[in-house]
């Protein structure tokens, strides 16, 4: 019997990568927080398939005509327009996260007083203004891809 | 469970979903259901006192003071952390509540997480106020001097409970066991905001490292899930201020608060009129 | 090094990376946007620009400084996100220097073929 509870692994209650996924109710940031990861991974991606592509140039006319008629596809056409959105995200969330992160835009800090509220929650409307200036430059970048 | 019984969950019933695990018994954790009476105003830890009385008085969990001040009934209610009596079960909305241990702990037993990580990061912050004169400290003579406008600049921090939800709700400690966690970065951002403290660049030296401040990314989960308002995330925002003010040399040197100097003048004793009352 | 400086240098790349990428995707894809700021470039994709631009001094500096800066943003950017997770002991403690040596491979790899036009 020891030698069995011996080898029985503990439980983990980490929640492991899927916490950065989901991890119950939270609000809007912490949800920002995982865009700007799953867009950060995205360009990396994208940015090996872009480099390995654009390196083609090195064999010459021929092999970057070939490849470039590759990417006639619209596969890859929607998958441009995916890389540019999820460059836009990650940017503007990237530039509330360096002003907030060096602890501007946040405010001073005040004793707590009931109803309890936090900086990020009071500087909401800056992260929707933010939201709202990318969905009105995502669309203008789809006009552009499919005009 | 019955369909009958399901039917009636509204109004005067409420289903506890509670977590069992017993670490040398079962290989995982498992939800057990209890049907309890709904009272208005109850809290979830009401109604986990309930089940222990009542129903199964093997469920184990942490409670003190039952009323938001010392942070033991940490709990994962309806997929958020939340102290349990600080939450009422009307605010949830639901019929049907369930309570996990505090997640990106150990378990101990059932609902009862393995706080330990959690002090152990705390104590390596070094939560005490760090000065050069340690006779004073040893001895002391006087108070040292902290205007109102320096105790503002640390004092919402002060308020932690270390009850620990904010690190079940940082998604960063979801996965790194070695990261220092909300509460000791907020916890050093404390002490090195206080005017009395001397402690900077030790502190500096603990945070700024691979596991330390700098794997904060502003999720803010910590801030929302915190019971008392402390704000975790704005600490470490200004912590990683800090600590780039310190790297490109930008922090003026201050001095830490000096005692607090004796008295200038005595005020005279108040005029007291004799006692009219005689003794028999 | 404190991780300070690494971090600090991530911030200005990060800003910087924005701008330079934002000039590269006008560059190739927004014509109407970028012949605003008076840079007309026919056909972007095509060989003959691509050449064009490739024995450019001034493009093909700014291609190397691009790939330079993306590339150290986005690898301090990784190994953060892989310092979170549980590695293997002999991983975790060599994990700047795989970064570092990738980091390095890539940009000489991506030198190599803009000089390589750049002199042809």
């Amino acid at each position: 019997m020891k030698a069995v509870e011996a080898k029985r692994k503990p439980f983990s209650n980490y929640l492991g990568i899927w916490g950065w996924v989901w991890a119950g109710r939270y609000s809007l940031e912490r949800y920002l927080y995982t865009l700007q990861r799953v867009t950060g991974l995205g360009i990396i991606l994208y940015g090996i398939l872009h480099l390995t592509a654009n390196g083609m140039r090195i064999g010459g006319e021929g092999l970057w005509e070939d490849t470039m008629n590759l990417f006639e596809n619209p596969v890859f056409v929607v998958g441009e327009y995916l890389v540019v959105a999820a460059f836009i995200i990650h940017s503007l969330n990237g530039l509330r996260l360096i002003l907030q992160q060096l602890g501007f835009t946040l405010g001073a800090p005040k004793p707590p007083v009931y109803p309890y509220t936090y900086a990020l929650r009071r500087r909401r409307p800056i992260t929707l203004a933010m939201a709202a200036v990318g969905a009105v430059l995502l669309l203008l970048v789809l006009i552009e891809f499919v005009v | 469970m019955a369909e009958k019984e399901k039917k009636a969950l509204t109004g005067e019933k409420l289903m506890f979903r509670v977590q069992r695990y017993e670490p040398t018994r079962d290989g995982k954790p498992y939800l057990e259901e209890f049907i309890i009476p709904f009272a208005k105003g109850m809290t979830v830890l009401d109604g986990l006192n309930y089940i222990k009385e009542k129903i199964d008085s093997t469920l184990v969990f942490r409670t003190s003071c039952r009323m938001g001040v010392c942070g033991s009934c940490g709990m994962l209610i309806n997929g958020f952390p939340e102290l349990a009596c600080h939450t009422p079960v009307e605010e949830l909305g639901k019929d049907v509540i369930e309570i996990k241990s505090m997640p990106n702990y150990g378990i101990i037993k059932d609902l009862v997480p393995d706080l330990t990580p959690l002090f152990e990061r705390h104590k390596a912050i070094k939560p005490y106020i760090v000065r050069s004169d340690s006779e004073e400290l040893e001895e002391p003579t006087a108070e040292y001097t902290q205007s109102p406008q320096e105790l503002e600049k640390y004092l919402q921090f002060s308020y932690c409970l270390k009850c620990g939800l904010c690190l079940a709700a940082c998604p960063t400690s979801a996965t790194d066991a070695l990261f220092l966690g909300p509460q000791s970065l907020a916890q050093a951002y404390r002490y090195c905001a206080d005017n009395r403290d001397e402690g900077l660049r030790e502190r500096i030296a603990l945070v700024d490292s691979g596991h330390g401040v700098w794997l904060c990314h502003l999720a803010g989960a910590c801030s929302e899930a915190c019971p008392k308002g402390v704000d975790p995330a704005l600490a470490i925002q200004l912590l990683k201020r800090t600590v780039l003010a310190q790297t490109l040399r930008l922090q003026k040197k201050k001095e830490a608060a000096p005692i607090a100097p004796p008295p200038s003048e005595t005020k005279p004793k108040l005029p007291v009129p004799e006692f009219t009352a005689k003794s028999p | 090094m404190r991780q300070s400086y690494f971090r600090l240098l991530q911030l200005i790349t990060g800003v910087a990376v924005f701008f330079l990428i934002a000039a590269h995707v006008s560059a190739e894809r927004l014509e109407d946007f970028i012949g605003g700021f008076g840079v007309h470039i026919e056909e972007p994709t095509s060989w003959s620009s691509v050449m064009d631009r490739a024995t450019s001094a001034g493009w093909a500096s700014f291609y190397i400084i691009l790939l330079a800066v993306a590339i150290y943003h986005a690898l301090y950017g990784l190994r953060g996100v892989l310092m979170e997770l549980p590695l293997p002991p002999v991983i975790a403690r060599s994990l700047n220097q795989i970064m570092v040596g990738i980091g390095v491979a890539v940009f000489g790899c991506g030198t190599f073929i803009a000089l390589n036009a750049y002199y042809s």
